[in-house]
């Protein structure tokens, strides 16, 4: 009961994680189009922090990935 | 033009000035340490969220898949609200220029609020500085508020935290009572003698001069 518990919390984590992939990208595009409307240059550590938001989201969700197909084996 | 009262790059402000002979007065955002405080107090909340679910889930459910993901969705949060403070606190930028004062305040995603008064339409009557406490004082952060008289109504603006309060107060009262008199409408220099003029009252179809 608590196995199958478990599995269904890490698949909605999961889940989460998916969308927070979309939503990191599409908040650095949104930056970088405000940046274009209001011609204020985004100095280079704050782009790097909004790609490796990216990053981070992408590789959260691998590994709960990799969590979930060690669960079900 | 004092250079302390203006921390954006004249290239980052080329975008705001649309108006005839305008020149930049004051460009200021929030003091770096109003975004260092949120920063670290979303960095604890973080920290704590992410210490209360190793001890509830690893030590009482004793269950490591579930720590492990709960932990990484949580660090994954923090650096995300991390970074959005930062990207707040750089796209919210208060202008002020010899034609207009304007406040940029952009948040990708969420809302963008562009607020500008035309100086030439509106009358100065206060211009105050608000230092709210003694960490405030140390620290050199505080608002100044502009009151306004619009032909229409009364409005406040704030530059909400901004970094040395006191001197851009002094150096705004003076610029914009130098900007204003000669450009208001409420003080109307170079008006004929007309009975629509603003500064006089109308009594029974005589004018009486203010």
């Amino acid at each position: 009961m608590l196995n199958m518990t478990t599995n269904y919390t890490i698949l909605l984590l999961f889940s989460i994680s998916l969308l927070l992939i979309p939503y990191s990208f599409f908040y650095k595009k949104e930056t970088l189009q405000i940046k274009s409307e209001l011609g204020i240059t985004l100095p280079k550590p704050l782009k790097i922090i909004l790609e490796v938001n990216i990053v981070i989201s992408i590789i959260v969700s691998l590994v709960l990935l990799v969590l979930i197909l060690l669960q079900s084996n | 033009m004092k250079k302390g009262l203006i921390e954006l790059s004249s290239d980052d402000l080329k975008g705001c000035l649309s108006l005839s002979d305008e020149e930049i007065i004051i460009a200021k955002r929030k003091h770096v340490l109003v975004l260092i405080a949120t920063s670290v107090s979303i960095l604890f909340t973080g920290i704590f969220t992410t210490g209360l679910l190793i001890y509830l889930l690893y030590t009482i459910l004793q269950s490591p898949p579930l720590t492990i993901s709960f932990v990484l969705i949580a660090l994954t949060l923090t650096s995300f609200a991390i970074s959005k403070a930062i990207v707040d606190w750089y796209y919210h930028i208060y202008i002020v220029t010899t034609r207009k004062i304007l406040e940029v305040k952009c948040i990708p995603f969420f809302a963008d609020t562009i607020d500008n008064v035309f100086l030439d339409q509106v009358r100065t009557t206060e211009v105050d500085t608000i230092i709210p406490s003694f960490i405030h004082e140390l620290l050199d952060i505080g608002s100044v508020t502009v009151a306004f008289d619009r032909p229409s109504h009364d409005e406040v603006y704030t530059l909400s935290n901004i970094k040395d309060p006191r001197e851009t107060a002094k150096f705004l009262a003076d610029a914009l009572e130098d900007l204003m008199r000669p450009a208001s409408v409420w003080f109307n220099h170079e008006r004929g003698n007309e009975i629509t003029k603003f500064t006089e009252d109308v009594f029974n179809g005589k004018v009486a001069h203010a």
